[in-house]
């Protein structure tokens, strides 16, 4: 009786158990997804992305995953890729020899998501709101007038030449409809009404944003009609619910994830290049760094090809210039002093340089990584620096007020030496130019190279920029940032755009 | 009555307790480095545009002043509008706890199914095998990271077996919450398994037990009965405070199962100097502990006779 007693309870605790695992049968519905063979293809998309969103207005959030999500939202003017502009809402385009009139001329059928019909009087509301963002200012700036000529003509009028205009401008300004931003009142960055392939459904704040097709777009009607970005913060849980086919496409994965990733062949993996420059920023001011031998002892001291091998998992290209030849107006003439401990050695000697500790601080764990494999490169030819991980926003403050004296940072600008004067120019000082570069030749070229409308005289202009950054070792060029997308060998992706990014309207399911 | 005017006390004691929390939470908030202003405009505004926006949201006023205007604005139900999303901070707030709150919920109710059957055998069966593998297990369970537990967990049932989803994406169904209710229970179970066997093993022990047993009281009476319901006190306090620290202390596995809850949303808050939505995440939370630490205090005068005794002299005293 006992002992049946004892069997019962063993039974009962066994059955208890078996219970909890009793709703975990497998996800059959998403097996059967991707294991049998299905009629129809498949037609939304789920993608994970590392961060939460900020705003959905394209004229006040400078970050590149709203970018990432308005870009399928919006439409620009023009589009740049791979050095060309395409025509996105425009027919044709003429620029006026003296090069400060654009005129564009708008195609007939385009609807906002709202409804309403694209005429040039949007262009207008586009760009002079354009002009009041904190964002586009500095590219906007130049705009004296801006006219809609008819109702599919809008034509711009500069104040000066400014060359980069179809780039900053023409192709990045998204277009907004008068009424939808209205509508918005002071919820525009919730509600982005714009012509592009899909609309906004909703932002569930951490955790997702929903796109549908637009059924009324004016270009190829894209495959996918349901694109969904996830925030999934932690890689590891990303790669895992993309090899479990939760999710389709990840932008983040564990960097020594990607030899595994190719080995295994289950997941196609791009490593998309972007203009993002990744570099050694010094804060000219700090001692020693105050002292241009000490720099160029750092240079040479650098071994780019170590610090992507050991501080990025090979994730990135080794790059000695802080923007190339993707970059309108580079000359590519002067360079960084290579690496050669023996010569970093000699021009430590010329410094008063005794061993001192210099601090080098980063604000995120990925560029603690990068300083500590610097760190060892460095103590080769006798430079002791203490890497020190500080929380992102006192990092931006230290950096911005000078309270520095060597960090690493990921500068990402469009591609044409005029829009790194954010970066280089005396009156960013305080503001992102974090080197506090104060030099007054570097100042004309940017002031006067961006009306020079001969390519040549241009670089000829942008000239003394380069020469400053590498002869005197303003800033040490490490790598160019890779975005890598894992995803869903079913689904092909056109292209990415320089941002390493790719639109949902390039995306399709092949199988 | 004594109860009720007790209640009331520590109900108004969380007036305080919010205020010195807030005062805290917006100091630390005010003289970190990183300014608003430049979080809402981005990283292109210039120096002007930062320096007006904060002249307008009143960040040059001296600290005391600006908490001041903060809890004369709260005390009006108005804790401002989230820098980021441009919501009511309390919307944000309620949108997410709900999820945390079910994940709270469901961890503690597993962590104590788990561990008061399992602390109660281990005691009753001291020293037998199944004692020795109990201790075993919650010892490894105490002492692993919850960071690891979870990506175990994920790469064994989600990735291998493919039995559970990994993340909280597209329709939440119950199987979702099964990974990450795991990750956070196991390490409170494994406490309360600890804490239930020495409790029970001390209990068991004394005098009225074996005054029980000697009277011929059966097995399962002298330990449901007669020492479990004593034994438990002590693991009640554990379960409550466990329950506090779940409620806010869901971050990683948020982080990990892409929940988007409460513990997410205050770190995303913190990260971007966000400190309407950072201060209102903090003082609910700190609502929340005080709440379950009251109703903890509470529960104990329901199951120990002798805290209700003293309530109950307390009645007396005053009548006479």
């Amino acid at each position: 009786m006992r002992n049946q007693k004892k069997f019962f309870a063993v039974l009962f605790v066994f059955v208890m158990v078996l219970s909890l695992f009793a709703g975990c049968s497998p996800k059959t519905d998403v097996k059967d997804e991707y294991q049998t063979p299905t009629p129809a293809l498949k037609d939304t998309i789920k993608m994970a992305v590392y961060s939460d969103f900020k705003s959905f207005d394209p004229y006040n959030s400078g970050m590149t995953l709203d970018k990432v999500v308005y870009t399928n939202i919006f439409d620009t003017l023009l589009r740049y890729y791979n050095g060309e502009f395409e025509k996105v809402l425009v027919t044709d385009y003429t620029v006026s020899e003296d090069g400060t009139v654009y005129t564009f001329k708008l195609k007939d059928n385009v609807k906002f998501h709202n409804g309403e019909k694209l005429t040039a009087n949007d262009i207008v509301f586009s760009m002079e709101r354009a002009k009041t963002s904190n964002q586009m200012a500095n590219y906007t700036k130049s705009i004296a007038k801006v006219e809609a000529v008819d109702a599919l003509t809008a034509k711009i009028t500069l104040e000066k030449p400014y060359v980069p205009f179809l780039n900053a401008v023409a192709s990045t300004v998204c277009i907004m409809n008068e009424k939808a931003v209205k509508a918005a009142g002071d919820q525009v960055n919730l509600k982005p009404v714009g012509t592009g392939p899909y609309t906004f459904v909703k932002w569930d704040a951490g955790a997702q944003v929903v796109l549908e097709r637009f059924a009324d777009y004016h270009g190829e009607k894209p495959q996918i009609k349901t694109a969904t970005y996830v925030v999934l913060t932690n890689p590891e849980t990303a790669l895992i619910a993309t090899q479990n086919k939760e999710i389709d496409l990840t932008y983040t994965i564990p960097s020594v994830a990607a030899e595994q990733i190719k080995k295994d062949g289950k997941l196609t993996l791009d490593l998309n290049p972007t203009m993002g420059s990744g570099y050694i920023v010094m804060n000219l001011e700090a001692p020693f760094i105050n002292d241009v031998n000490f720099r160029k002892a750092l240079a040479y001291a650098t071994n780019r090809e170590e610090i992507v091998a050991y501080g990025m998992d090979g994730i990135a290209e080794v790059s000695t210039h802080l923007y190339d030849e993707q970059t309108v107006g580079f000359t590519g003439e002067i360079h960084i002093p290579e690496y050669n401990v023996e010569k970093a050695k000699e021009f430590l000697a010329k410094t008063t340089y005794a061993g001192e500790v210099i601090p080098f601080k980063v604000g995120y764990e990925n560029y603690k990584k990068i300083g500590i494999v610097y760190q060892e490169q460095l103590k080769k030819v006798g430079i002791n620096i203490s890497v020190e991980l500080l929380e992102a926003n006192t990092w931006v403050s230290d950096m911005k007020s000078g309270n520095y004296s060597m960090s690493t940072i990921v500068q990402t600008v469009d591609p044409d030496v005029a829009l790194w004067s954010t970066i280089l120019h005396s009156n960013a000082i305080g503001g992102y130019n974090f080197s506090r570069l104060d030099d007054e030749e570097v100042d004309t070229a940017f002031d006067t190279g961006a009306s020079v409308l001969d390519p040549v005289q241009r670089k000829a202009a942008y000239a003394p920029i380069e020469k400053k950054l590498y002869e005197d070792v303003v800033v040490i060029p490490i790598y160019r940032r890779v975005v890598t997308a894992c995803y869903n060998p079913s689904l092909s992706i056109e292209r990415a755009f320089n941002n390493g990014f790719s639109a949902v309207q390039d995306m399709a399911w092949t199988k | 009555m004594y109860m009720a005017r007790y209640i009331i006390k520590r109900l108004l004691l969380l007036l305080p307790i919010l205020l010195g929390v807030s005062f805290i939470v917006f100091g630390i908030m005010s003289f970190t480095p990183g300014d608003p202003a430049t979080e809402i405009l981005g990283p292109m505004a210039t120096k002007e545009q930062i320096a007006q926006l904060n002249e307008e949201m009143g960040m040059n006023d001296p600290f005391l002043v600006r908490y001041f205007r903060y809890v004369a604005e709260a005390l009006t139900g108005d804790f401002g509008n989230s820098y980021r999303t441009q919501k009511p901070v309390f919307d944000e707030i309620f949108a997410r706890f709900g999820i945390t709150f079910r994940l709270g919920v469901m961890a503690i109710c597993v962590a104590i199914m788990i561990g008061v059957p399992i602390g109660i055998v281990s005691a009753v069966k001291q020293y037998s095998w199944i004692d020795f593998t109990s201790t075993i297990i919650a010892m490894f369970f105490a002492a692993v990271p919850q960071f690891w537990l979870a990506l175990m967990l994920v790469i064994f049932f989600s990735l291998q077996l493919q039995l559970l989803p990994s993340t909280f994406t597209g329709t939440i169904t119950p199987q979702h919450f099964i990974l990450p209710v795991l990750t956070l229970s196991l390490g409170t179970a494994a406490s309360i398994i600890r804490l239930t066997r020495s409790n029970m093993l001390e209990t068991i022990r004394q005098d009225y037990v074996r005054t029980a047993r000697a009277k011929g009281a059966s097995e399962g009476s002298i330990i449901f009965k007669h020492s479990l319901r004593n034994a438990l006190l002590p693991v009640i306090t554990v379960i409550g405070i466990s329950f506090g620290y779940l409620m806010g202390g869901t971050v990683l596995v948020e982080s990990i199962f892409g929940i988007p809850g409460l513990g997410s949303l205050t770190i995303a808050s913190i990260r971007s100097k966000d400190i309407p939505q950072t201060t209102a995440c903090i003082l609910f939370l700190a609502f929340l502990n005080v709440f379950i630490m009251l109703t903890v205090d509470l529960l104990y005068a329901y199951i120990d006779p002798r805290v209700k005794a003293r309530y109950a002299k307390g009645v007396k005293k005053r009548a006479s």
